[in-house]
């Protein structure tokens, strides 16, 4: 290796680095945080706990994160289903289809993307109201998915730009169907944009706040994020409670996050291009 | 009745003609290479017969059967594809398999299929892996398989064998023949390669521009060239040609010009050949091979420039000065020669380019040819 080179490696590793701690930092005060006392909270924030204290874990599970984490799992399973389903085929007749209307059909979609939730809150929450599905999954399901297709179609027809088309062609004379075709060899292949879109939504879906909040006033229907902002009250709040809550909420997105790195990353790679 | 039929195919993509009006026919069990310089219409006129390029207007009918319009996998065709086009999610024996499978067949019947397949290509020992843990030869052959698990009326092959090194190449083409035999079966082959054409082809179509320049046996098209692009085309390495022009008529007996102050070269046109008229600008045609020291015609004198031993033959390329050859394949202006044996001659050696006057081939202006040579027979 030259020094040259040498020098860039050392240089690109230090940013690297740099930036891992700033990202993981937040997660390490949260889990050390969850150990400790109220007052220990406040008084050594940045300190390991003196005592592990299980205590706040305690109190946290107390006020029905396990019916919090069931909703979470039901209503990010079931978006991101539909949102993986409906973005590849879109992406897949949008990527392959050579009528030129296609091509603003793609536009208006990915123009869906730039809409923000905000402006749309009110009116969203009056369609949700009179279709008469306000305090049920669904009310925010639809909406999340709604959001992640634009997104997720882009992906998706990037994705299939660069997919072998003899792959295809030899499918049809096997004697598949423009669908077979999709479903039997174009699916089953696609394995690394399923899954970076699939983790994408599901972080987003897991995470969000303002719609559940909006959409979702009855504890039994509630996903983590509001279920855990439960433990803040009007003047004062259970600090390490709501760090054990928060902890408990991240555990299932790492672990999915792990299991799809390899092809998270792959997708990401080619995105580019 | 023919097997596969071909009429007026006209293909356009917008306003680029790509084929136009393309007719041939193919009788049943014949191996059909179409060959041609890249972007000649030979890919896209295959995948019009597979049905996977609609065409714009003409028919096409397999068996007595017009498929013109039908779906790709109605129209009894399969094809080998030049990146193979293996499923890679499935193994040896489910891409094999693949095509019986979605036409619902009985297991039995598909285990059958894919075991009598895979014993004609020899690769019953690959059946359970996956297409990346082969090499390019087996994946060709399982591709070749795919199609014959389906039992096509005509099996179409894009350029199947180019993705495979030399050697690889030769094996696959004498196994191709082989399979040809055994199967008798219709095969419509594309290629660039105009080896893979002459070893396995029992008829060549050469294709050039959306056309079809002729159509004959591997031995007629070199033999008789109908025009000066499939003289040029075919043969290796490429026939010389010189431009000249019509100096003298004398009946039969033509003369063309040899360059500045040298005597015309006569030639006897054959009763039946077009005679050119007097002045008209013509092209000369002579294979490498009929080059020599000998022969009854003097062409010019030249300085050998290259020389390529290949051991049991020998290619020498040399400079005439005053005459150059035109579109020639590597070393403009040079004429190539082909010596079949090894050859003494040395790099800026002053040699005699002579030929019989049995040698030359003419074409008109517009590239038809007017008259032929006689073939060489070596004793």
């Amino acid at each position: 290796m030259t020094l040259r080179s040498r020098t860039v490696a050392i240089g690109l590793h230090a940013v690297v680095s740099l930036w891992t701690l700033f990202v993981l930092l937040p997660v390490f005060v949260m889990v050390i945080s969850a150990f400790k006392s109220q007052a220990e909270l406040f008084t050594r924030p940045l300190a390991l706990p003196k005592h592990f204290s299980f205590a706040a874990f305690e109190r946290a599970w107390g006020i029905g994160i396990s019916g919090f984490l069931v909703n979470s799992i039901l209503v990010t399973a079931l978006s991101v289903f539909i949102i993986i389903f409906a973005s590849s085929l879109a992406a897949y007749i949008l990527a392959r289809s050579e009528r030129p209307v296609m091509r603003w059909v793609y536009v208006a979609i990915v123009a869906g993307f730039a809409v923000p939730l905000q402006s749309v809150m009110v009116p969203l929450y009056q369609l949700v109201s009179s279709a008469g599905l306000l305090n049920s999954r669904l009310a925010i399901a639809l909406p999340y998915a709604a959001y992640g297709i634009p997104f997720t179609t882009m992906l998706f027809y990037t994705f299939f730009l660069e997919f072998p088309r003899e792959l295809e062609e030899a499918a049809r004379l096997d004697g598949c169907g423009r669908l077979e075709v999709f479903f039997r060899i174009v699916l089953p292949l696609s394995g690394p944009a399923i899954a970076s879109g699939a983790i994408f939504q599901a972080v987003f879906n897991w995470n969000e706040f303002i719609l559940a909040l909006l959409m979702l006033t009855k504890s039994d229907v509630r996903t983590l994020p509001v279920g855990i902002y439960g433990l803040t009250g009007q003047y004062s709040a259970d600090w390490p409670a709501l760090m054990a809550g928060l902890a408990i909420a991240t555990v299932p997105l790492i672990v999915i996050f792990l299991l799809a790195q390899r092809h998270f990353v792959r997708s990401l790679a080619g995105l580019g291009k | 009745m023919p097997h596969l039929e071909v009429r007026d195919v006209v293909k356009r993509y917008g306003k680029v003609t790509v084929l136009s009006g393309v007719s041939f026919s193919a009788e049943k069990g014949e191996f059909v290479v179409m060959v041609g310089p890249s972007g000649c219409g030979k890919s896209t006129l295959l995948r019009s017969i597979a049905g996977l390029e609609e065409i714009s207007s003409g028919s096409v009918s397999i068996a007595g059967r017009d498929i013109t319009t039908a779906e790709p996998s109605d129209r009894g065709v399969a094809m080998v594809f030049q990146n193979y086009a293996l499923y890679p999610h499935m193994t040896v024996a489910q891409n094999m398999g693949f095509a019986l499978k979605v036409a619902r067949r009985p297991k039995a019947e598909i285990e059958t299929a894919v075991t009598r397949a895979a014993e004609i290509l020899r690769i019953t020992d690959h059946l359970g892996k996956y297409p990346k843990a082969l090499s390019g030869g087996q994946k060709q052959r399982v591709a070749i398989g795919r199609a014959i698990t389906r039992a096509p009326e005509v099996f179409l092959f894009d350029e199947p064998l180019s993705n495979l090194d030399a050697a690889l190449r030769s094996q696959m083409r004498i196994e191709l023949s082989r399979l040809h035999r055994e199967l008798g079966a219709t095969m419509l082959y594309v290629t660039h390669d105009q080896t893979e054409a002459m070893t396995m082809a029992d008829r060549i179509i050469v294709m050039n521009g959306g056309n079809i320049e002729q159509i004959g046996s591997p031995l007629d098209l070199y033999n008789r060239p109908a025009t000066r692009f499939v003289a040029g085309f075919i043969g290796s390495p490429r026939m010389n040609f010189i431009t000249a022009h019509v100096a003298r008529l004398a009946g039969r007996s033509v003369g063309f010009t040899l360059g500045e102050g040298r005597p015309p070269l006569d030639l006897e046109f054959a009763p039946g050949e077009t005679l050119p008229r007097l002045g008209d600008a013509v092209t000369l045609g002579i294979r490498p091979e009929a080059l020599g020291d000998e022969g009854e015609v003097h062409i010019a004198d030249a300085d050998v420039t290259v020389v390529e031993a290949l051991g049991r033959e020998t290619l020498v390329y040399s400079d005439a000065h005053t005459l150059r050859t035109t579109d020639s394949e590597s070393l403009d202006g040079y004429f190539a020669q082909l010596v079949p044996s090894q050859s003494d001659k040395r790099l800026g050696q002053h040699i005699e380019l002579r030929a019989n006057r049995s040698a030359f081939v003419v074409f008109a202006a517009d590239g038809a040819t007017l008259h032929d040579a006689s073939p060489i027979h070596h004793k």
